[in-house]
Formats: C-alpha cells, sequence, structure tokens
C-alpha cells in the first residue's frame, strides 16, 4: 500500500514537470495596470499587508486601517444617495410590470425610460462624457433596487460593464463616440457570454493596414432587446482581442445575424447566437491586439459587485415576504402557532439572514476600500465576493421552497419566476471563482514574501510537525485586534486572529511538504479559497458591527450578535479545513479523490457504477 | 426663499425700532426684546432674528442675553431646531475665552459664560435634539479643548446618539422633524404598540379630501386575535377603553377591545428538578406539542381582541369603529359591548 502511494506521488511530479515545461514554451500577455479585478501576485515592494488584505492575512499579517469600516465622510452624501434611490424606487414601482416583460419578451417602454430618467445607463459613465460617475458604494445602493425584475437588473448590468470596459481600455475617440449615446440609452449593447463557448467560434484573420476579418458562428451573447452594438472577441492563433462592433457602422458586405434563444427566464433581455462577418479596422479594437483575456476578465469582475449587490435587494425584499408569510401562515403542529413559532423556520431564515448580513457588509466594506482610492489591490477579494453571492442566491431560492411550499410553484406567485429568473441568470453572468487562480496567487505572494525555503531533511520536518500541531491548536494572539473593535466583539476578533495564525502554519507546512507540486492539489487550494473567504466575511462584519455600534446605530446590538455567531462559525469552519490540510502523512491530501470521481464520470461516459440490485452469477 | 429673508427683514426692524425708541429713556432688559413680537409672529425667523440684532450691537451681555433667549426657546417654537442652539452658542466670542496658563486650565475660566454655555447645552440634551460635529467644534472654538463646556458637549456627541435608538419598537425617523396628520401618527402608534408581528393595520377613511375635518378609523388586529374573538361565546362582555401612547413628545389616544380573561395567571415559576421519568416521553412530547400554546394577548387580567385609533374620542364614534370591526369579526354580533370612552357607557346588548 504505502509503495503504491510512493508511486501515485511520483507519478503526480512526473505531470507537475511536464506541465510546467509546457508552460514555459509560450509566453502569456501580462496584466496591465489598467485592470483593478485580474488575478496576479505582488511583488515586495512595499509591505503586502498595507496592499492585500487576503494576502496579508494568509501571511499572519495585520494592518489596522483594514479595521475602520469606509463609510461617507459626510452625512449629505448619504441622504443624496437615499434620495436618488428612494426616486428610483418609486419610479420602478410605477413603471415596472414583471407579468408584462414575461409577455412581451422585453422591457416596456415605460421602464426603459424610467431607467433613462433616473440615469441608469449613465451610472460607470464619468462627468466628462455626461455620466454620473457614481462612486461605489452609491452604485451598490442603486444596484440594490434594480433587482426588483431580474431582467431590469440585466439590462443596466451590460450598459454598465461595457461602460466600465471602454472607460478603462477604450480610446478616446471611442469613448467620445460610444459613451455618451450610452449613457442617454440610444446605445442597446450585447456581449459575448466569455464563459460560454457552446460550440462558438469567431476567428480573426489578419490583414494588411490594420484591418482584420472576424468570421463567427454561434457566438453567444447576452444584451438589451434590440441590440445594436456589439462586444466580441475574436481567435487569432490563440490570441484573443477584443472588438466593438456598431451595427450603424457596418459595411454593405458585414453582416450580423442575431437568432434568439427560448430561456426559462430572464424573458425581457436578449440571449441567443449571432453569426457575424465583418471587415474591421483598428476603430472597433478594443485596447491593444492580444489582451482580450484581460479585457474579458475585466468585464466579468467588474459586474461582481452590481451582481452582489441586486442579490442584497433580492435577498432582503425575500426576507420582508418570508417574515410577513411565515408570521401570517398556521404552523403544521398547531392551529394557534404560526410557522415563525416553528423551530425550524427560524432555523431556515437564521441561516439566511447571517449569510446576506455577511455578503452585504463584504460588498460595501470593498466598495468603500476602492472609493478610497488608496493602493490597495482587491482582486481577490472581488472573486470571493462571487462565491458568497452565488451562495446567497441559493438560499434564496433553498429557504422559499422549504417555507413558502407549494406556492412556490404556483405561477400566480412571484417565487417560480424569480427561480426561473434565477437560474437563467446564473447560467449566463458570473462564470464564478476560479479557485486555482485565487489559491496560487495568495500561495505565491506568500513564498516571495516570507522567502520560504523548503526544509529538505526528513528528520527536521518530522521535529517542526510536533511544534506546529500545537501551534494549530492552540495559536495564541499576536495582533490583539480586539483593541480595534467594540470591546464586545473580542470573542470574534479572538477567532479571526487564530484564523490568521492557523492559516500561516498550515501554508508553510504546505509549501515544506509539497512546494510547486501544490499547484495540482485542486483540494488544498479550494481549502484556502474557503478559509480566505471565512477571513474577509470575519473582517467586514467585525468592522460594520463595530462601527454600528459605536455610532449608535439602530438594532446594533444585533449586528454584534450576528457578527459573534458568524465569527464563531466562520473560525471553526476554517480550524476544520486546516486541519485537514494538515494532515501528518499526507494520506488524506494527497488521496485525489477529490478529483478522481469527476474524472471517472468524464472517462467512462457518465455514472458507471453498477446497479444495487446487480449479481453476478 | 425670498419671503423668509423679507420677513426677517421686517423683524429685525421692529426690534430695532423698539430699541432705538427706548435708549433714550432708560436701559431695556433684554426680555422686553422677546416679549415685544406678537405672540402670531413668534416663529423660527424672529428668534434669528433677535440673536442677529444682538450680534450686530455685540455689547458685553451675551450672558445675560443668551439664558433669557433660553427661556424663550419653547414660545417661539424652536426647541427641536439645532440651527437654534447653534446661533445662541455663536454668540459667544471666540478664542477670548480659551485658557492659555495652567492655572486657568486647572481652575473653571470665565465660570459664568461656561455655565451658561452649559445650560444652553442642557436645553438641547432635554428637547432631545442630537449634536453635530459643527456644534462641537463652536464650544471648541470659544472655550478649548478639554474645558467644563467642551466635555459637555464631548459627553453628548458620545452618549446620545448611542441612547437615540433605544425604544426598539419605534423607528423616530419617521416621526420627528416632520408634519404628520393625526391618522398617520395613530397608525406609527398603533405600529408601535402591536407586538404581535402578524398584526396589520388598516385605515378606514369616513370623508374625502373636501371635508374640512378628515374622519377616519384605524384599526390594529392580528389573526390570532381574530381566532380568540371568534372562539368567545354567545353573550359574552367585552370593553372598549381609551388609552393614551406618547409618540416621542406627541400624545396619541387610541383605543382598546378586552375581555376578561380565561386563562389562569401565568405561572412562570420553573420547575428546577429535572425529569427523571422516560416512560411515554415520545408520546408526551407530541402531545405537548399539538396543545394550544397561550399567545402574547392573552394576558394575566385582560384579553385583547383590538386596537384601534379615531378621529374623535367619544362613544358613538367607538360604535362606528366596533361596526367597522364587525366586517372582519362576524362573532362580534353575539357579543354585549360596554363602550367606556366618556360619560356614562354605552352597554349595546345583541
Amino acid at each position: 500500500m504505502h509503495r503504491a502511494l510512493i508511486r501515485l506521488q511520483k507519478l503526480h511530479k512526473c505531470n507537475v514537470r511536464c506541465l510546467s515545461d509546457a508552460a514555459k514554451s509560450k509566453e502569456v500577455a501580462g496584466i496591465s495596470e489598467k485592470s483593478k479585478f485580474a488575478i496576479r501576485t505582488l511583488d515586495n515592494t512595499s509591505s503586502i499587508e498595507k496592499r492585500s488584505l487576503s494576502r496579508g492575512f494568509a501571511m499572519n499579517k495585520f494592518e489596522k486601517d483594514f479595521m475602520i469600516y469606509p463609510e461617507y465622510t459626510d452625512s449629505d452624501d448619504v441622504r443624496n444617495i437615499e434620495g436618488f434611490v428612494d426616486v428610483l424606487r418609486k419610479s420602478l414601482e410605477l413603471s415596472v410590470d414583471s407579468k408584462l416583460i414575461e409577455k412581451e419578451g422585453k422591457l416596456a417602454s415605460d421602464t426603459i425610460e424610467a431607467l433613462r430618467s433616473n440615469a441608469i445607463f449613465s451610472l460607470a459613465i464619468g462627468k466628462y462624457f455626461d455620466g454620473i460617475g457614481m462612486c461605489n458604494k452609491d452604485l451598490s445602493k442603486v444596484f440594490e433596487e434594480l433587482s426588483v425584475d431580474w431582467n431590469v437588473y440585466t439590462t443596466s448590468h451590460i450598459s454598465l460593464l461595457v461602460a466600465n470596459i471602454l472607460t478603462i481600455y477604450g480610446s478616446d475617440e471611442q469613448k467620445s463616440k460610444y459613451l455618451g449615446i450610452l449613457g442617454s440609452g440610444k446605445l442597446r449593447p450585447a456581449v459575448a457570454i466569455v464563459k460560454d463557448t457552446n460550440g462558438g467560434v469567431c476567428e480573426q484573420t489578419a490583414g494588411p493596414g490594420g484591418k482584420s476579418m472576424l468570421n463567427g458562428q454561434n457566438i453567444r451573447v447576452m444584451g438589451h432587446h434590440n441590440a445594436n452594438f456589439y462586444v466580441v472577441f475574436g481567435n487569432n492563433n490563440g490570441e484573443k482581442t477584443c472588438f466593438l462592433l456598431d451595427e450603424a457602422e457596418l459595411g454593405t458586405t458585414d453582416k450580423i445575424q442575431f437568432t434568439r434563444d427560448e430561456t426559462i427566464g430572464l424573458k425581457g433581455i436578449d440571449v441567443g447566437r449571432i453569426e457575424l462577418t465583418a471587415l474591421v479596422t483598428d476603430k472597433n479594437l478594443l485596447g491593444t491586439p492580444g489582451h482580450g483575456s484581460e479585457i474579458a476578465s475585466e468585464l466579468v469582475g467588474s459586474g461582481r459587485m452590481p451582481f452582489a449587490a441586486a442579490t442584497i435587494g433580492m435577498a432582503r425584499r425575500a426576507l420582508r415576504e418570508l417574515s410577513i408569510w411565515c408570521n401570517r401562515t398556521p404552523s403544521r403542529q398547531n392551529d394557534r402557532t404560526t410557522l415563525a413559532d416553528d423551530s425550524r423556520s427560524q432555523r431556515i431564515v437564521t441561516e439566511l439572514a447571517l449569510k446576506v448580513y455577511a455578503l452585504e457588509s463584504s460588498l460595501y466594506y470593498l466598495s468603500g476600500l476602492i472609493d478610497e482610492g488608496l493602493s490597495v489591490v482587491v482582486d481577490i477579494e472581488n472573486s470571493l465576493l462571487s462565491i458568497m453571492t452565488r451562495d446567497v442566491l441559493q438560499a434564496v431560492i433553498s429557504a422559499q421552497l422549504e417555507l413558502v411550499g407549494v406556492a412556490a410553484s404556483d405561477a400566480s406567485f412571484p417565487h417560480e419566476k424569480l427561480f426561473r429568473d434565477v437560474t437563467t441568470l446564473l447560467s449566463i453572468i458570473d462564470e464564478g471563482a476560479d479557485v486555482e487562480q485565487i489559491g496560487l496567487a495568495t500561495i505565491a505572494t506568500w513564498a516571495t514574501s516570507t522567502s520560504h525555503k523548503r526544509v529538505v531533511s526528513t528528520l527536521k520536518r518530522w521535529l517542526k510537525n510536533e511544534k506546529e500541531a500545537d501551534e494549530l491548536r492552540n495559536p495564541g494572539l499576536s495582533h490583539y485586534i480586539a483593541e480595534h473593535a467594540h470591546p464586545s466583539l473580542q470573542l470574534a476578533c479572538q477567532e479571526l486572529e487564530f484564523s490568521m495564525s492557523r492559516i500561516n502554519n498550515v501554508v508553510s507546512k504546505l509549501l515544506t511538504s509539497q512546494g510547486k507540486n501544490i499547484e495540482q492539489d485542486y483540494g488544498s487550494l479550494e481549502a484556502l479559497v474557503n478559509v480566505l473567504k471565512n477571513n474577509l466575511v470575519m473582517v467586514s462584519t467585525i468592522s460594520r458591527a463595530s462601527r454600528s455600534y459605536s455610532i449608535g446605530l439602530r438594532n446594533a446590538d444585533i449586528e454584534l450578535a450576528w457578527a459573534t455567531i458568524i465569527c464563531s462559525r466562520l473560525s471553526r469552519a476554517t480550524w476544520f479545513e486546516l486541519d485537514s490540510l494538515s494532515d501528518l502523512f499526507g494520506l488524506v491530501r494527497f488521496n485525489p479523490s477529490l478529483l478522481n470521481a469527476g474524472r471517472a464520470v468524464f472517462d467512462l461516459g457518465g455514472y458507471i457504477i453498477e446497479s444495487p440490485l446487480e449479481k453476478n452469477w | 426663499m425670498a419671503l423668509a429673508h423679507v420677513s426677517r427683514r421686517v423683524i429685525s426692524n421692529q426690534i430695532r425700532c423698539f430699541a432705538a425708541a427706548n435708549q433714550e429713556t432708560s436701559l431695556v432688559h433684554v426680555e422686553k426684546q422677546f416679549e415685544a413680537i406678537e405672540p402670531e409672529k413668534r416663529d423660527k425667523d424672529a428668534f434669528m432674528a433677535a440673536i442677529a440684532t444682538f450680534k450686530e450691537k455685540r455689547g458685553r451681555t451675551h450672558v445675560e442675553f443668551i439664558n433669557t433667549a433660553l427661556k424663550y426657546v419653547k414660545e417661539y417654537g424652536v426647541h427641536k431646531d439645532i440651527d437654534t442652539y447653534k446661533g445662541l452658542l455663536e454668540v459667544f466670542p471666540k478664542g477670548k475665552m480659551i485658557p492659555q496658563t495652567v492655572f486657568q486650565k486647572v481652575f473653571l475660566h470665565y465660570p459664568q459664560q461656561q455655565n451658561c454655555a452649559v445650560k444652553v447645552l442642557d436645553e438641547m440634551e432635554w428637547h432631545g435634539v442630537q449634536p453635530d460635529k459643527e456644534i462641537h467644534d463652536i464650544v471648541v472654538n470659544a472655550f478649548g479643548e478639554w474645558n467644563f463646556a467642551t466635555k459637555k458637549v464631548k459627553r453628548m456627541l458620545y452618549w446620545m446618539p448611542k441612547l437615540k435608538h433605544s425604544n426598539k419598537y419605534l423607528d423616530r425617523r419617521h416621526v420627528e422633524g416632520k408634519s404628520l396628520s393625526p391618522s398617520e401618527l395613530a397608525g406609527i402608534a398603533l405600529k408601535m404598540m402591536s407586538r404581535d408581528a402578524a398584526s396589520s393595520i388598516s385605515l378606514l377613511k369616513l370623508s374625502d379630501s373636501s371635508d374640512p375635518q378628515q374622519k377616519w378609523l384605524a384599526t390594529s388586529q392580528s389573526p390570532m386575535q381574530q381566532i380568540l374573538i371568534s372562539e368567545l361565546r354567545k353573550g359574552d362582555e367585552v370593553f372598549v377603553d381609551a388609552a393614551k401612547v406618547y409618540l416621542q413628545d406627541r400624545v396619541i389616544p387610541f383605543i382598546t377591545l378586552t375581555g376578561n380573561t380565561k386563562l389562569e395567571p401565568l405561572n412562570e415559576f420553573k420547575n428546577e428538578d429535572m425529569d427523571e421519568d422516560y416512560t411515554n416521553w415520545y408520546a408526551d412530547w407530541q402531545k405537548q406539542r399539538g396543545e394550544a400554546k397561550r399567545s402574547i394577548h392573552e394576558q394575566d387580567h385582560e384579553t385583547i381582541f383590538a386596537m384601534g385609533a379615531m378621529y374623535k374620542d367619544d362613544n358613538a364614534t367607538a360604535i362606528r369603529w366596533i361596526d367597522n370591526l364587525q366586517k372582519t369579526n362576524p362573532n362580534m354580533e353575539n357579543l354585549r359591548f360596554r363602550v367606556r370612552l366618556e360619560g356614562n357607557p354605552i352597554i349595546s346588548r345583541k
């Protein structure tokens, strides 16, 4: 058995070496400074803990400024955005009819006009181009309202994405040409769905004089109804380049033919395929040739915070409806009590409410951090937000199914439309966090910053093991984070500190035993990503609850209780993950059971286990 | 905006004329300045104009002026306005009273002025006006960073926000600084008092907007209360009584529909001894689970069937309220009512 394991380990190392060699042969385009959300490693030029929250935590380094929850400096800013959102909410209440949207397959003209008059299409466009140029906190507040109908949200989301990439990567000519009409709603963009190929290809054939021919079939796009502007990615010998195609400027020989797909949800926006033939020049090029992958990551990355905000808005509405429903529905046990008195209902809603609190705290923490304009890298935190968003969406649906019962599937109730819309939304938006990228970016930064050296001698490693195991069980305090938060959160801060110390301990151990082979260890990377996500939630909930209580916000005492519950649970979850990572003999870690079952299903064409009733003679 | 400015100038001129007329005869007490304005014209503009007039003259009597002005804040209706207190504190000269030497820092420097400033802040705290950073800066510029008056404002800035939302059942942002109609106030009061989360508050308008006196009836009732009413027997007695509740500083009259309690007084004594008998444990637990639980409406001394508020608190309007309630509680036809709002109770026999 032991010999078999050693052979398996050697096989792993051979695979890794082959892949590493393969990687060296092709130059990959680096990430430019323009990109805010693409995941990267950080160099050692200045302290990591001041530049990246998650990486600093992984190294057990603490920067006290991260414990200050970002906020507006002026109360007038809060009143302004509340007033803006109030007006938006009222106009959406009047103009959005979900049943009509589904029936007609598009947003009503009233709704489009409401969005346009509330400047939703120009939120992310700078003031120089007649936009509002909202900061991230304001954007999050606005997007909370837009999820009143997911079709409305998706329409606004796409405009926001296009405005973002034009602002970052567009030439001055492209910005002045497109941003204005995008803000007025005259430009109706559609974007090629980055995560979905589904047999679609878009080949770019470069020609002389900076011109290229784009030929695409089956390219999946999503966008406004009757889109007249497309963002596509052309492939040229493995290099992706981003192109903008304005229908008004297409030549006589150019063609874009859109076929709409019948989706189960999001019937108010266009999801479909395009066949395209177009001659493109530098004017259609976005960014530089070969940087399409970076633009695609930025496209996806810049949509994560609005998506999280919309999810929070939807979850708040769902919780309010669930509260009304459960308070008025008799319980199954007893006619004189309600569903709200049942422990089971309370348990389900507890889970959901805590997740929403965690997501909301993390979202506004991140948006505030970016708005402060410090040189902080938020690539990892932004990706972690997408994991939490998916989690909350699934939790909302699950809670409604469990509590609302049959009404959840009844077409006369709004729930089933919500489920359909969310299902379609998750299938087209947000490819989900890349666990390997996040994990490796963190570990690579850790390795370079701590100048890590592998301990080769087995005896030394074995002697260190005992000390490290003890440190894992009883980490001890070194940063005294509790001094930077309200005294009621002392326990929560201690849990956070224990987590930080354990992560540092375990990452050191992993690198010592595996070195670069950790690239192949998906289990470890996934555990590390979960731990980073838990850390982000702990920091944001502690700093938020501390601020709320200190300034005397309403229900701040409830926030303290919730923050303490969240931190104690997440700290235990982190401990569990790290404990399983640090097992001494490598039996669990090197057991590739995490990936093998999936591999077998793919290789052998399905679920290949024999029926339990099968006999062999 | 222009109209307010004009009225302010008119009032300042009035005060100046009055002061000028009396100057050649004798020293006029500051009180007379405030008394001189007719009661109908006593508002924020008049008050701020009085302060502005005093600042123009810049006498040495600012402590006397502020103490006198404080007596009139309520009459002028500006006791809840933070600008008033800012205006009053701005009267103090800046910088002159900041202690420079160690002795001045140790002993109460300019005691009369500091006590006067503390009186202003006390008045502000009493009326529940939340201080802001500007108030703190005004006091610091007048008295220095760590003085008696400054410590008072620092304590206010620390504690008042923390205690602002101590009433968990009322969001005071919906009430303060807003001019709400009696029906809106009644709705907020009923929401505050209804502790059953399933309670629904309804408003019935009995007149349209052309009627000078708005006639309305508000009711708060939950499904549990409707069940309790439906379980009453024919001829059972229920009472309609009046009560008052405070919404911040506003008094809201309301009525309750109550009946005698049918349950034993609640015994909250918990038996500490552990029950070690496990026979029929599951069956007992199942049975106890299905039993009726006591609701929040079933109090020891009475059972509350509904709460409400009316545009006029008299027996006749209460009868109309009961009639309205009967639409959702058919069993009320079989009950006997004692309406005890005023004078002799009306007993309706059904």
